[in-house]
């Protein structure tokens, strides 16, 4: 069974199992959090936001529909949960990317030349799209939904932004 | 690189980027959670409510569509003495045309008018009239009737159309007269109009008529044309808020008030010196404009009526 099969089955059995929210964190709980950090830039901060993504998972697993589209669902949640918060502590300005040398995932900094790439050139909204497809592996349609982007917004921002890295590590 | 490999390295960079998993402190604090139960009552209800709201935006659509269908449409009458009407949808489009005598057959011919533009049907129209000689110098007269709900939009329509049909005309050489009018749909003219086969619009003129002369009875207007009923407006001066007459109408096909001066003397034996009191009038008589003569010499008074258009003495009668 596919990765995304058994997320749509176990997001199905949360609404009468609530133990399944295990599992789930289980095999969600490291993209939703690179998800989160490539917008919050900060360790603790993604931390604690993939951790209330979680809650609200277990909270309104009633409302998914099952329509095949559980790591979208997800993904949907963690970004709301995360500007919300941005919105309310007022940090989308204060914070700014660099990366965490107290990571200890993310101890080299000469190992993550196109993460550096990402955040120097491109937009918050470019970063996401590219994370989302190239990482995450939502469709494009999915991408337009989670982010509330037509199609053809969401591709041509792709498009642009693959570009844009391109031509940076070209000069 | 290409997009390919730089898709590849990002996608190795950032699965590099992970948490340690807190599961444990997530299942402790989800103990202190109540999920969100779906309230299938409530959501049951909620249907019922959605269903009703559904049915009643349905039957408003439906309502309005119907309504605005009826509403909005127009229905524009050209009348000379061929009388063919043209309903128009609200992109100004021929949805349908009727025609109300043999005339407007005639002048018709095999012309598909469905579905043209307004503008392209009233040339065809007006074209094809002066073309078979129902409209020409002599009977040089256009009613054009705009019915419609909204008097705005028909008030704008009517001045639309009686400036192209003026124009068409002016592009024959021929300086018409249009008469135009307006008005909102009415059972009564509409039955009017199909008991004597003619057009709302003539009914609806023929009223206004009479409301300003109510001395002329409804069956006695009804087979003159668009010309006669233009010049009886004309030499009775009368005025109309809502009927708008541009151009003058031809009385070339009319006697002139010399011609019959002189019809009438000549049948009195009379001369035209010993005449001391002489008075003419148009008016209508058995569907004929008339001419209604009175004069007086030294032995007696006369009384004539003459046909406008034929010169036919239809009475005459003298008081010694």
């Amino acid at each position: 069974m596919s990765k995304e099969n058994n997320l749509e089955n176990l997001l199905i059995a949360l609404k009468d199992d609530n133990r399944v929210i295990g599992d789930i964190y289980d095999l969600m709980y490291n993209e939703v959090y690179r998800y989160i950090y490539s917008i919050v830039h900060a360790k603790e901060y993604a931390q604690d936001l993939t951790h209330d993504t979680f809650i609200q998972i277990y909270k309104n697993a009633h409302l998914y529909k099952g329509n095949g589209h559980a790591k979208a669902w997800i993904i949907t949640i963690s970004r709301n949960i995360t500007y919300m918060s941005l919105r309310k502590s007022n940090r989308e300005q204060v914070v700014d990317y660099h990366i965490d040398s107290v990571d200890e995932s993310i101890n080299d900094i000469h190992d993550k030349m196109m993460i550096e790439k990402m955040m120097n050139i491109l937009r918050q909204e470019e970063r996401e799209i590219i994370i989302l497809h190239v990482v995450e592996g939502l469709t494009f349609k999915e991408i337009s939904q989670v982010m509330d982007l037509k199609l053809s917004t969401v591709l041509n921002k792709y498009h642009r932004s693959l570009k844009k890295i391109r031509k940076s590590l070209e000069e | 690189m290409k997009n390919k490999d730089i898709k590849r390295k990002i996608k190795e960079e950032f699965q590099d980027i992970h948490m340690p998993s807190k599961k444990e402190k997530l299942l402790e604090d989800i103990q202190f959670v109540q999920p969100i139960q779906e309230d299938k009552h409530k959501n049951k209800h909620f249907n019922i409510k959605w269903q009703l709201s559904i049915l009643t935006i349905a039957c408003i659509y439906i309502f309005s569509f119907i309504t605005l269908q009826t509403q909005d449409a127009y229905s524009i009458s050209f009348e000379v003495n061929p009388s063919i009407e043209l309903k128009v949808n609200n992109q100004r489009r021929v949805d349908d045309v009727i025609c109300h005598n043999d005339d407007a057959v005639l002048v018709l011919d095999d012309m598909d008018l469905k579905n043209t533009d307004l503008d392209v049907a009233v040339n065809a129209v007006i074209g094809s009239m002066f073309k078979h000689g129902y409209i020409s110098e002599a009977k040089n007269s256009v009613l054009v009737s705009v019915q419609g709900s909204d008097q705005e939009k028909r008030n704008a329509l009517k001045q639309d159309v009686a400036t192209d049909v003026k124009d068409i005309l002016s592009g024959y050489s021929l300086e018409a007269s249009v008469v135009s009018q307006d008005y909102d749909f009415s059972k009564e003219r509409e039955a009017l109009a199909k008991q004597y086969g003619i057009s709302v619009g003539k009914v609806t003129l023929i009223q206004k008529l009479i409301n300003v002369s109510p001395n002329y009875d409804f069956e006695d207007l009804i087979h003159l044309s668009i010309n006669d009923l233009n010049t009886l407006i004309h030499y009775k001066h009368l005025n109309f808020k809502s009927i708008t007459i541009d151009g003058v109408e031809s009385h070339s096909g009319y006697l002139t008030n010399e011609q019959v001066k002189s019809k009438v003397l000549q049948h009195a034996h009379v001369n035209e010196e010993s005449v001391y009191e002489y008075r003419d009038d148009l008016d209508v008589q058995d569907n004929q404009l008339i001419y209604i003569v009175e004069f007086t010499d030294e032995f007696a008074k006369y009384h004539y009526k003459v046909n406008a258009i034929s010169g036919e003495i239809v009475s005459f009668e003298s008081e010694m």
